[in-house]
């Protein structure tokens, strides 16, 4: 990408990603006529560089579609963008055409999959798949990669790289694997990392070590990351920011301390109750639906008289408020400064203007 | 300390499985396709099949040199006008060699050579070099060899032309050198033009000096030694496939030249005696008073006169003829025996007083008939003349014979047309490797690049493409070729390019799956991740995952082609000029009808061998990669 140039420095208080409204449906190519899967549906968020944005929410609600976005590796068809933008440093990343978008990836913006096991390809050695993304984005010699590619195998912490760099996928343990992942995400200096569930496959000490390595890359390296994760645990550990996600939408919005200590949203407060407490013992569990089919639990948020009533797909009778617009149910508000919900958008709701969700915080700092 | 201990003590050293994590004795892991090569060739299956491939293609490149008819070496001497002789040594075989010819065998020596000494460099990466060689060698040949079938005159004034040669051969290779200098050989990019361009310079450099290579006739030294001025020695089977000689017609196996010769001699004595006889016979036949005969019963009458044995003649008593005519014949058939036997033996004498006895014989047989005494003089006069020509026969067999090129054997014998057969079966090599592997070449390339767009597109690319598939499967290959027979140049080219551009469907269908399983597979979501370009996920990525169908396909498609040819050579519309097994088993019956074994033995047997080798080896291949059948071996 010739408009973004690699050696300028990111200002630490500038945006490094910024999604706007974006909205991803996709279509049934065996059933054209059925209707489209609106997977993301107006998604607002914001990243810093050396930030960890944790995006959770249960599987389908458009946590991976949001990533796979702001790298148009969303398949279209049958994916289609419907609006809104996604700006990395200033740029909309949707409107790049094919070799624009190219140069991006794996060079500005680096994945890392959710699958160890299978996100290396067999056929190729370790270092032959590292050094092909060095080679592709880089201006390097081969050998020039090939001390690159020793270099991300070091930082991930893998033993004995020079011997390393030479084995096959299948000679790696899952952990590995993993972390064989990371180095070739991380071996271009990447300035932003969405990782798409890092350590759903692993275990928990490998987890552990994961999310400290990519901490402190993070750190040393200035990159932001885009945390999708099912694991409240993880969230709390790693993450600056926390964006609750639901049926394509943002539901709830913070910086992590406030949003673990005081959820807003009864679909959040759903996913805290539904993790099992090790201090008590119970029959069974609290479920999601018990907490969002509850209007009490609806009526808790502060302007619910004045007719702020949490978003929700199907919310329990009564507590609908009169909408705006009869076709435009939902808005992302900001309640109180630097924290979002998402309601119904009532007369209330659309006549306070608010900003989109932009939280410059980071955990490390204070 | 337990026993359990101690057995673990006593076996070899072990490490911990967090050793191994940790790198400690990790072996260097072989590569993929070295890895499946050698799952492969552990199977005796794949052995016998790639023994005889490696026999065939061994023959295909070295026939030329192995069964030639022209000398390996001669040393001619010419008388001058007065001042006695010069001696001249030369090797009419290497000047004969074409440009193909003869870049094989640089490369049949030189590959093997570079294959097997350790220079430092992997297998691997040798046998890119070899093959990339191969393919700019190959190309160069054929991009000439249709420039001078494309551009040069027929009438055979390539005089003109031969101006251009140079321009010719080092443009063509220049531009062949140009796209293929990129082929993966080294790692350095400047290190691949380099070898591109070394490798098309010496190409070319072979084609200009094998621009018209002279045709030479064998017939030319065996005539030179024969008569004194040359001496000529010869390479294993001095035979060239096109060499035929009148007298070599039909011979069976493991006879010789001079077995030839006799043979001839032996026919032509027969054919006069068979002559002589049955113009006895049919000419007496209406004349002699009671003898009534019909036509069977005079050939019968024939045979007993040749081969003087008495059945024939008691049928005659038996038919009512007087004995004494029947005891006329009988004297005549046992001195017309006699007769032969002298001559047979080389007894002038003997010949001498038994033709005497014949001719009275045939005069006595003559006065008891009437009006035809032309008929049967005429006979004896065609006698004489067989019995000449056998002699003039076996005196120019002595000739022969006394040459080097004399005294040989046709191992497999010779077709009807006087040609040897193991000769043209060793020529008959390269087209069969040749023609198997390049159409097979372009069905499979054809078929990776529209199965890969089908299976990883998808959507309307796959609908479009999926339908002309099914149009090219409707096509039946055979009869387009017997089409293309009559109305495109009959040519090997030709061939290839229709058997390739028809039978691209079984492969592409099979890249189509196998690119529909992979394209959702996290890899290839991680190559389009990390920004590699579509050719690179296609072809360097998702390929090798989902190639190893269409390689066992491939065996089966090589078979196929061969037999395609062979058909198309039986019916008489195979590549033109050139030896073919099919064509040599369309000879069978000959144009005389006499069924000839030795040409449907091994030429049929040569096409049997190579077919199952390839459907063996494709077999195998499917055994060794099927995970559920290796599992269950292991």
């Amino acid at each position: 990408m010739a408009d973004i140039d690699h050696q300028q420095l990111i200002d630490p208080n500038k945006p490094l990603l910024e999604v706007r409204d974006l909205a991803v449906s996709f279509g049934n190519p065996s059933s054209p006529s059925s209707p489209r899967v609106q997977a993301v549906a107006g998604v607002n968020m914001t990243i810093y560089p050396r930030q960890t944005l944790a995006v959770v929410g249960e599987s389908g609600c458009g946590k991976s579609v949001t990533a796979m976005s702001t790298m148009q590796l969303v398949p279209r068809p049958p994916g289609r963008f419907d609006g809104g933008r996604a700006l990395f440093l200033g740029q909309d990343v949707l409107e790049f055409n094919e070799n624009q978008i190219r140069s991006l990836r794996g060079d500005d913006i680096a994945m890392i999959f959710q699958e160890p096991m299978t996100s290396l390809n067999p056929v190729y050695t370790i270092g032959d798949q590292i050094m092909e993304a060095i080679l592709l984005h880089q201006k390097v010699s081969q050998s020039e990669a090939e001390t690159i590619a020793l270099q991300a195998m070091k930082d991930v912490g893998i033993p004995q790289p020079e011997q390393r760099l030479k084995s096959y996928p299948h000679q790696f343990s899952g952990g590995m694997r993993q972390r064989v992942m990371i180095a070739m995400a991380l071996a271009c200096q990447p300035k932003l990392l969405l990782a798409d569930e890092p350590t759903t496959a692993l275990d928990v000490t490998i987890q552990a070590q994961i999310l400290e390595l990519l901490r402190e890359l993070q750190n040393t390296r200035n990159m932001g990351i885009m945390l999708i994760t099912h694991n409240l645990g993880v969230v709390a550990e790693n993450a600056d920011v926390v964006c609750v996600m639901y049926a394509g939408r943002v539901v709830e919005y913070a910086n992590v301390f406030e949003l673990f200590d005081n959820p807003l949203h009864p679909y959040t407060r759903g996913l805290f109750q539904s993790i099992p407490n090790l201090r008590e013992s119970a029959h069974r569990l609290t479920t999601v639906e018990e907490i969002v089919e509850n209007p009490a639990e609806f009526v808790k948020l502060d302007g619910f008289e004045k007719g702020l009533v949490p978003w929700w797909p199907d919310p329990p009778a009564n507590v609908t408020p009169n909408l705006a617009d009869p076709d435009e149910e939902y808005i992302l508000h900001e309640i109180s400064p630097n924290r979002w919900v998402g309601v119904f958008r009532s007369d209330h709701a659309a006549s306070h203007p608010t900003r989109v969700p932009d939280l410059d915080y980071r955990r490390s700092d204070t | 300390m337990t026993n359990h201990t101690d057995k673990t003590a006593n076996s070899e050293k072990t490490i911990s499985g967090i050793d191994v994590m940790r790198g400690v004795g990790v072996e260097r892991a072989k590569p993929f396709w070295a890895d499946a090569w050698h799952r492969v060739v552990i199977r005796r299956g794949a052995q016998a099949g790639l023994l005889w491939i490696a026999i065939v293609g061994f023959f295909a490149i070295f026939a030329p040199v192995i069964a030639n008819g022209l000398p390996l070496w001669t040393v001619e001497k010419t008388q001058l006008d007065g001042e006695g002789e010069v001696t001249r040594s030369f090797s009419p075989l290497f000047e004969s060699l074409t440009s193909t010819d003869l870049l094989l065998l640089l490369g049949g020596v030189l590959g093997p050579l570079l294959f097997f000494i350790p220079i430092g460099m992997t297998r691997q990466r040798k046998l890119g070099v070899i093959t990339s060689a191969a393919v700019i060698g190959g190309t160069i040949v054929v991009l000439i060899a249709l420039l001078q079938y494309i551009f040069m005159p027929e009438d055979g004034s390539a005089g003109e032309w031969s101006a251009f040669s140079v321009w010719v051969c080092f443009g063509s290779s220049f531009a062949v050198g140009l796209v293929l200098c990129m082929l993966p050989t080294f790692r350095s990019i400047p290190g691949r033009i380099v070898f591109a361009f070394v490798i098309a310079f010496i190409a070319g450099l072979v084609c200009i000096d094998r621009w018209s290579a002279p045709v030479l006739q064998p017939e030319r030294f065996v005539r030179g030694e024969s008569e004194g001025t040359m001496t000529n020695t010869y390479t294993l089977i001095p035979w060239s496939p096109t060499q035929s000689r009148g007298e070599y017609y039909s011979i069976p196996p493991r006879n010789t030249t001079g077995d030839a010769f006799e043979m001839i001699a032996e026919d032509r004595l027969n054919d006069g005696v068979g002559y002589l006889a049955r113009t006895v016979v049919f000419n007496l036949g209406g004349s002699i008073e009671g003898l009534p005969l019909s036509r069977q019963n005079k050939n019968n009458l024939v045979e007993g006169l040749i081969c003087n044995c008495p059945g024939p003649f008691d049928a005659l008593s038996e038919a009512g003829v007087s004995s004494r005519y029947v005891q006329l014949f009988k004297s005549t058939g046992k001195e017309l025996a006699d007769y032969r036997a002298a001559i047979e033996s080389e007894d002038s004498a003997g010949a001498r007083t038994a033709a005497k006895a014949v001719q009275e014989s045939f005069s006595g047989l003559q006065s008891a008939g009437r009006n035809s005494g032309i008929a049967i003089n005429d006979a004896l006069a065609e006698l004489q003349t067989k019995i000449d020509e056998r002699i003039d026969y076996l005196r120019k067999a002595e000739n022969v014979l006394k040459t080097t090129y004399g005294v040989r054997v046709f191992h497999l014998g010779t077709d009807p047309i006087g040609r040897d057969v193991l000769s043209q079966m060793l020529w008959a090599c390269r087209l069969s490797i040749s023609i198997g592997l390049v159409s097979t070449g372009i069905s499979v390339l054809i078929g990776i690049i529209v199965g890969a767009l089908m299976g990883y597109f998808g959507g309307w690319v796959d609908l479009v493409l999926s339908r002309i598939l099914e149009i090219f499967m409707a096509v039946p290959v055979l009869f387009l070729l017997i089409v293309a027979a009559s109305v495109l140049p009959r040519n090997t080219y030709v061939m290839m390019t229709i058997i390739g551009c028809v039978t691209w469907t079984g492969s592409a269908r099979f890249i189509r799956a196998e690119f529909l399983k992979l394209r959702n597979q996290d890899f290839v979501q991680s190559c389009r991740a990390v920004g590699l370009p579509l050719h690179s996920t296609l072809f360097r990525h998702m390929l090798p995952n989902g190639v190893t169908p269409v390689l066992v396909q491939a065996s089966f498609g090589v078979a196929a082609a061969i037999i395609a040819e062979a058909t198309l050579s039986y019916l008489g519309l195979g590549p033109y000029g050139q030896p073919s097994w099919g064509k040599l088993l369309s000879l069978t019956t000959g144009e005389t009808g006499v069924f000839l074994w030795w040409m449907a033995v091994f030429p049929g047997l040569a096409i049997f061998l190579t077919v199952l080798a390839y459907n063996v080896l494709g077999e195998n291949f499917r055994d060794a990669i099927d995970p559920k059948m290796r599992k269950a071996a292991n």
